[in-house]
């Protein structure tokens, strides 16, 4: 399955990029806690995003019992380990509340702006 | 400041009314659910029929309106509840 | 009668409101995923070599159509961290109503936004060379389904974090009952405009030189079937801002509770019934791309009737909201104003859900059999007036129960 372990070094390194961008500009027009919660969130938003692909390869081998309930219990875990950098930055007033939830939509974010792109410059629709 | 309860002055009568209209509320309510489910099904089978076989429009037209005239039925016996819990109870 | 310190109020309010924002959002988010892991496995196994395609696709859908647990999950955690001020009623209501409001329409979009994911996996099994344009389409798809998952959210953050600055029990009765409405509101929106995005995936695979047709259709048939989100939208917006004076407890705690479930109960059938029309005429038009100017019109003829019950549940919200009611002690003047809402909320899911399949059926066949088009709208609409009835007896008895009683 080599096209989707593919795909997630281009999302995830291109939502991570962007999140390091965002971060150093952020860092340099002063706002520390934002860059920081930006990127606590997007951390985990590919972290998520990887687990997710991984979690759908083992489940789409296995279409029995065993794996449609791993499958359900792999996404609430995902569900909880995202709770922690929301919970994190709650707690400590270093990272920006609004700045670690966009952060957790970095991935969604670069993968709709790619679809969005390739629909403008195709010219198909 | 605590959080207290309003003062309301509830006679038995008064909760029977009460409930009598929530009673009334809930069958029309429910009640409409299943009619309005069970004539779009007819109607959408009849154009799905006539769509087949346009010749037997007439026809077709008149055995849906049969159709949701019955199925029709079990909304009006809601609306009778209802109004009996209204008026009557 | 009863007294509770406010502090535990708000908290129990908001620990209560974060369990069901992500109890319902993470229902939504598994069936939705579930659904279409199911389909990626059919898909498979119709065509093993396009494994590795497959699974690209289904995971990028995956991502996507997980963001509205992932709003769910935000407003939960916020709910369960957020610190009050000075607690009082009015915020452990807008803090429940809070919840309540995101995890119900996390539900409907996460339903929704898994119809895409999956008609894509099939349609890559059939159409491997198409895999990159459906990619791209299911991705519009399923982020126009994200919506009403959206405009909860909006709701659900302004209930959280703005100040009303009025803590009476009948602002209490308002915040509670704009979250129940936009929550409400959003299911049957958010799960009905699965249908065209999922269809336009499988038409494409079906149809390739359609597709721009197809997306164009889509977008139309999809915004239209989220007016009623955009109706409970407005209502809960109203309870938030509106001023209505010094009007007295009794009687019009009830009313307010009855306007929200009266427009919200409403739009889940329209919405959901609004959305198996979109998805049938994106079905015809794959089918029969010739057919496209009559199938789009009968779409948007069928959708405005089954917004039909929709729009009753808004004008009994109206009155329930303006209309003065005298001050009562007793119970049962409320709960005729409550009753009208529940009353008029749930009798409009039946037709709402009826006109929609009428409407299906009538566009299906139009696309295959286009010199019948006006044959069969007129069929449809007498099958819809004919379905509307039973909302009307619903509307029948609320004015009853609003104005007789």
């Amino acid at each position: 399955m080599e096209t989707v372990k593919q795909l997630q070094k281009k999302y995830g390194s291109m939502a991570m990029f962007i999140a390091i961008v965002l971060a150093l500009a952020l860092i340099m027009l002063g706002y520390k806690e934002m860059a920081k919660g930006l990127m606590l969130g997007s951390i985990f938003s590919v972290v998520n995003f990887v687990l997710m692909g991984e979690s759908l390869q083992s489940r789409l081998g296995n279409p029995g019992r065993s794996g449609t309930m791993s499958f359900f219990s792999l996404m609430l875990a995902r569900f909880g380990l995202m709770a922690v950098p929301l919970v994190v930055s709650i707690r400590y007033d270093q990272y920006h509340i609004v700045a670690t939830i966009a952060g957790l939509f970095m991935v969604q974010a670069v993968i709709l702006t790619d679809a969005a792109k390739r629909m403008m410059f195709s010219r198909q629709l | 400041m605590p959080v207290t309860g309003t003062e309301m002055l509830i006679t038995g009568a008064d909760l029977v009314k009460a409930a009598a209209f929530i009673g009334a509320g809930i069958s029309m309510g429910l009640g409409a659910i299943g009619p309005g489910v069970g004539e779009g099904m007819a109607a959408a089978k009849a154009c799905e029929a006539i769509g087949r076989n346009p010749r037997e429009a007439a026809l077709l037209t008149r055995t849906m309106l049969v159709g949701q005239a019955v199925s029709e039925s079990t909304g009006i016996y809601s609306l009778v509840i209802s109004l009996l819990l209204l008026f009557v109870v | 009668m009863f007294e509770i310190d406010p502090q535990s109020l708000v908290k129990m309010a908001a620990y209560t409101g974060g369990g069901l924002a992500i109890g319902f959002g993470a229902i939504g988010a598994a069936l939705g995923e579930g659904y279409a892991a199911a389909q990626a496995d059919m898909a498979i196994s119709e065509n093993p070599k396009m494994a590795g395609e497959i699974t690209r696709n289904m995971l990028v859908g995956q991502a996507v159509a997980e963001s509205a647990g992932i709003f769910a999950l935000v407003v939960a955690i916020l709910l369960l961290f957020f610190n009050v001020a000075n607690p009082n009623l009015a915020n452990a209501a807008s803090l429940l109503g809070a919840g309540l409001c995101m995890g119900l329409g996390a539900l409907g979009s996460g339903i929704g936004s898994g119809m895409p994911a999956a008609e894509t996996c099939r349609a890559v099994a059939r159409q491997p060379r198409l895999s990159n344009r459906l990619l791209t389409v299911m991705l519009i798809g399923s982020a126009v389904c994200q919506t009403p998952a959206i405009l909860s959210m909006v709701i659900s953050l302004m209930l959280i974090f703005l100040n009303y600055g009025d803590a009476s029990a009948i602002k209490a009765a308002a915040l509670l009952g704009a979250g129940l409405c936009m929550g409400f509101g959003g299911i049957g929106s958010g799960a009905g405009s699965g249908h065209p995005a999922g269809e336009t995936c499988k038409g494409i695979a079906r149809q390739p030189g359609a597709q721009s047709l197809l997306t164009t259709n889509m977008l139309i048939g999809a915004a239209v079937c989220q007016t009623p989100a955009i109706f409970a939208m407005v209502v809960s917006l109203m309870l938030m801002f509106v001023n209505f004076g010094d009007v007295p407890l009794n009687p019009t705690w009830a009313a307010f509770m009855g306007a929200a479930l009266s427009t919200g109960l409403a739009a889940i059938g329209s919405g959901y019934g609004g959305g198996m029309v979109a998805g049938a005429s994106c079905e015809g038009i794959a089918r029969q791309p010739r057919a496209v100017g009559n199938v789009t019109t009968t779409m948007l003829v069928g959708q405005a009737v089954a917004q039909t019950p929709c729009i009753f549940g808004l004008l009994i919200s109206f009155v329930l909201m303006f209309k003065m009611f005298p001050e009562t002690a007793a119970l049962s003047p409320s709960m005729a104003l409550l009753s009208a809402g529940i009353c008029m909320g749930f009798g409009a899911i039946g037709p709402g859900l009826g006109n929609g399949m009428t409407a299906e059926g009538a566009v299906r066949w139009i696309a295959r059999n286009e010199e019948d088009t006006g044959l069969l709208m007129r069929i449809m609409l007498v099958g819809q007036a004919v379905s509307q009835s039973t909302a009307i007896y619903a509307m029948v008895i609320s004015l009853v129960l609003i104005f007789v009683i």
